[in-house]
């Protein structure tokens, strides 16, 4: 089997685009693109091209009716009221060629599946893709087609092999769960920041699966302001013998950046130390695992100029065991400062002193502790 | 939203009879996992048995090994026969009201003073309280204060409405101790990013809670 990793990426990705004041701007895509080729780890040969995902394809997982409201908002965006699909919302903004942006993105996460299934890979990553909220039948919180269910529910059919989700975007990933509630061959472990303020509002401890899928769903929900001890930990205590239990033949995993302390639309403090370790584990549970068979999807990010660029680059260094500078490069650096008028990271990793002390840091810890316990006691019962 | 007894209630009660031994009625009561048996005659409700009182008659019997005692002992001895009961109309604040200061964990519901037609426990309140709060549905919860006089909260409404977002559900404390003047409210939105709304808030002068409690971050 080769032993290549693949970059799975295209400039019609940047199509995605719900408006200039939209908090995902696909820009993040471009930034993180350069910053990899600046620093000499990704060029020609890593780079595959998506293909669209097909329309049998999509309805997979997603409803006839949400297909067809997708193609007709896109096609005229004035033209109607599909606020029913939550499309046409503040969150979801309908755009012209929505459907064909949102296929390619689902198309892009299929390719990554079949460059590994096909040996033509041994991984694929896809940092358009996690878009982890889509519903069966509706849009959420900024995603259209939900390309990580797609791939899974393509996996299922294809090949009737067991799959697991790792998921550590901030947010919980429900449409994922949703979609494989009751499937106990799709083992869906998501940490989050708990839905108690945070959108979409599940993902607590409780939430397990049902009918002979109880059991293959596991949320670890933390508190608001919860570090990298706390995240790194939930992954080696819980993450880790959940999936040896399970052995899955091939790990789709969510790299959503949106938990570092400098993201704007949630509460937790994470540091890039989190989004080097998270996928380092990841990776080796898939050369422990699966021999090999792994697919790395982005997800969300908001701070697009200080986090997303850094975290996503170490997810590809991670994974295709390139060698992260600590320093970044100077030409990247000048380019996107002279294009953000921000003032951009230096460094690789972040100043030890990034996070503020915490108010009420030992209780925070406290509780998640006892929760990570709790999640753990639940689930060895399925071992 | 459920907001009368007779909107929350069980209707199929199961009960047991004053002749009913205390054995007999622990049995109906582990069988049927309820923590309450109320007692009737007919329909007439006549007394209630919790679990604690059933616990309460069983040490004395275990220590003088007279498994007997439980069979001869009959439950009209050790009901409670002032019970608290509350009609199908009466609202669900009342029945929790009534069940946090009497300390109780059910009422048997009646009509015409004593004919029982259901019961309402203590978990049936929580559920409903979870339901009310709306976290089946997707959304974000921002909390904050505002001045305790007429029109506050609709200009808040009005700003939501403005950028088109659904309310989920929305809860204002009354005014407490500390808080003289204002009102908490909390409100969960149909909304992955609340942060413009929460820009506007502040402009109207308002105090956000959430997502600034707890110190400084932005
Ligand atoms: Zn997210």
């Amino acid at each position: 089997m080769t032993e290549k990793a693949v970059f799975i990426y295209s400039d019609d990705y940047l199509k995605y685009k719900f408006g200039e004041k939209h908090p995902l701007n696909p820009i993040r895509l471009e930034i993180t693109y350069d910053l990899l080729t600046e620093m000499g780890v990704l060029d020609e040969k890593d780079i595959m091209c998506p293909r669209m995902a097909k329309e049998e394809e999509l309805a997979l997982v997603h409803s006839p009716e949400y297909i067809n409201a997708v193609v007709d908002a896109g096609r005229n965006p004035n033209g109607g009221d599909f606020t029913n699909f939550e499309l046409g919302t503040e969150d979801n903004p309908i755009f012209e060629g929505m459907h064909e942006a949102s296929s390619l993105i689902a198309g892009g996460t299929l390719t990554a599946v079949e460059a590994v299934m096909e040996g033509k890979a041994r991984h694929a990553v896809n940092i358009a893709g996690g878009l982890h909220h889509a519903q069966r039948d509706r849009a959420s919180g900024f995603c259209i087609y939900n390309d990580a269910a797609v791939a899974i529910a393509y996996l299922r059919k294809k090949y009737d092999i067991r799959v697991m989700y790792i998921d550590t975007d901030a947010h919980h990933g429900d449409g994922v769960q949703d979609i494989f509630y009751d499937d106990p061959d799709v083992l869906v472990v998501s940490l989050h920041e708990s839905g108690h303020y945070l959108f979409p509002g599940t993902g607590d401890i409780y939430e397990q699966g049902t009918g002979l899928g109880f059991g293959s769903t596991i949320n670890i929900p933390f508190e608001p302001f919860t570090e990298d001890e706390s995240w790194i930990s939930a992954f080696e205590r819980v993450v880790i013998p959940n999936a040896r239990a399970f052995a899955p033949h091939i790990i789709i995993s969510q790299h959503g950046c949106d938990g570092h302390h400098l993201d704007p639309l949630t509460h937790l403090s994470l540091t890039m130390k989190s989004y080097e370790e998270i996928p380092r584990l990841v990776h080796m549970l898939a050369e422990q695992l699966c021999e090999g068979r792994l697919v790395a999807l982005g997800g969300g990010g908001y701070n697009i100029w200080q986090v997303v660029p850094r975290a996503w680059a170490l997810l590809w260094c991670q994974i295709a065991q390139r060698d992260p500078q600590e320093k970044l490069p100077e030409s990247w650096i000048k380019k996107w400062e002279s294009i953000s008028g921000e003032k951009l990271p230096q460094t690789m990793s972040d100043p030890p002193d990034l996070v503020p002390p915490i108010p009420r840091r030992e209780e925070i810890i406290e509780k998640n502790n006892i929760t990570m316990n709790r999640v753990l006691r639940q689930s060895v019962m399925f071992f | 939203m459920p907001v009368l007894v007779e909107d929350i209630m069980t209707r199929k009660v199961i009960t047991a009879t004053p002749e009913h031994s205390v054995m007999d009625t622990l049995k109906i009561a582990r069988q049927n996992r309820i923590r309450h048996v109320p007692i009737v005659e007919g329909n007439v409700l006549k007394g209630v048995v919790s679990d604690r009182d059933l616990r309460d008659v069983s040490p004395s019997v275990l220590a003088s090994m007279d498994l007997e005692l439980l069979e001869k002992t009959k439950v009209k001895d050790i009901m409670v026969t002032n019970v608290i009961t509350v009609h199908p109309l009466d609202t669900v604040e009342d029945a929790a009201r009534l069940l946090y200061e009497n300390k109780i964990g059910c009422l048997p519901v009646v009509v015409g003073g004593n004919r029982l037609v259901g019961i309402v426990t203590d978990g049936d309140i929580l559920f409903c309280f979870v339901e009310m709060m709306g976290v089946l549905e997707r959304g974000s919860v921002i909390r904050l204060n505002i001045p305790d006089k007429p029109g506050s909260l609709m200009k808040v409404l009005e700003l939501i409405a403005k950028h088109k977002i659904s309310i989920i559900s929305i809860f204002m404390l009354p005014a407490g101790e500390k808080g003289k003047g204002k009102r908490e409210v909390t409100l969960r939105l149909q909304t992955i990013d609340p942060s413009d709304i929460v820009d506007d808030i502040k402009k109207l002068g308002y105090e956000i809670i959430w997502p600034e409690f707890w110190g400084e971050k932005r």
